[in-house]
């Protein structure tokens, strides 16, 4: 049994790679699209599935601008997102705690 | 692995050491590309104007100071031009504090060496021939040196900052020195550090 519940939002694979990668940028940054897109070697149709999870729940914010006339997207973690990931550290490293406690 | 699957806790951290890893090798620019080019540019440059100058001021070898100007100067572009591949293959497109504090940074150079420039040849009119290379030789790395320091406040990074430290030190010394231990001084310890440095703390692969 655990007590200690995981963020759905974050806990899955391609999210949680997704949330580490933009946390990893300093406060005030945002990556585009396309960088996010091959860090993370995803497809640009997978990414923005995982994207759209992440902005309902207000962990992500998407901003569209021009660069000429090409339209970029880009990705930031918010405020709540980031206090999101660092709750989800804590609650995996208690869980660890815990089972190292018990097994 | 399914990427919506969830993954164990060991997973879990395993996943969040790895993507932090491989996004920081892409947001730091690679030491090896950013020092070293400069470094073995600096000593191959310098140990030009070394042999050409002779540490008593007899020549080592008889090289014409177009020649040395040529070498240095052809080296530091091509440094330049490894630099900038090496950083546009890695960077990611980023936007906000980041961008503009690069954007700044870069100005910072632009701006640094063409006041140097001018500073210098108004007074090399006034210098003996032999003195001229190593006043813009010290002059340059003194912009070097500080650009180097206030990087380093910027992105906080005491490599970097201690690498500008010790380049506006040995220059302030070589200075001093002068003839053609200036230069060698400068193309060994200061050429030396960069090389080296971009060496030992290159990105290595995941």
């Amino acid at each position: 049994m655990t007590s200690v519940e995981l963020d759905p939002v974050i806990h899955a694979q391609a999210r949680l790679r997704v949330v580490v990668a933009l946390s990893t940028l300093r406060e005030g940054d945002r990556l585009s699209f396309p960088s996010l897109k091959d860090l993370l070697e995803m497809t640009a149709g997978n990414l923005s599935v995982h994207l759209s999870k992440l902005e309902e729940a207000g962990y992500v914010e998407i901003t569209k601008t021009h660069k000429g006339r090409t339209p970029v997207t880009y990705v930031a973690l918010t405020r709540r997102g980031r206090a999101a990931f660092e709750d989800y550290k804590a609650a995996v490293r208690a869980l660890l705690d815990s089972a190292g406690g018990t097994a | 692995m399914d990427e919506d699957q969830t993954p164990s806790p060991e997973e879990t951290l395993r996943i969040i050491e790895r993507q932090e890893a491989a996004t920081f090798r892409q947001l730091v620019p690679n030491p090896l590309v950013v020092y070293t080019p400069w470094g073995l540019a600096w000593i191959v440059g310098f140990v030009t104007y070394f042999l050409a100058t002779g540490l008593d001021g007899t020549p080592i070898v008889t090289i014409p100071w177009q020649v040395c100007f040529a070498v240095l100067m052809g080296a530091q572009v091509l440094a330049g031009v490894v630099m900038g591949a090496g950083l546009s293959r890695s960077s990611l497109q980023i936007k906000g504090r980041s961008s503009q504090q690069g954007m700044m940074y870069g100005f910072a150079w632009f701006v640094g060496m063409v006041a140097m420039g001018a500073i210098g040849s108004h007074f090399v009119t006034r210098l003996p021939d032999s003195e001229i290379p190593l006043l813009f030789t010290t002059v340059s790395l003194l912009v070097v040196g500080v650009l180097y320091m206030a990087g380093a406040a910027v992105w906080t990074d005491w490599r970097m900052f201690l690498l500008g430290a010790w380049t506006a030190i040995v220059d302030g010394v070589a200075a001093t020195v002068g003839g053609g231990l200036a230069y060698l001084m400068i193309a060994v310890l200061v050429g030396g550090a960069f090389t080296a440095v971009g060496i030992v703390y290159r990105h290595r692969a995941a």
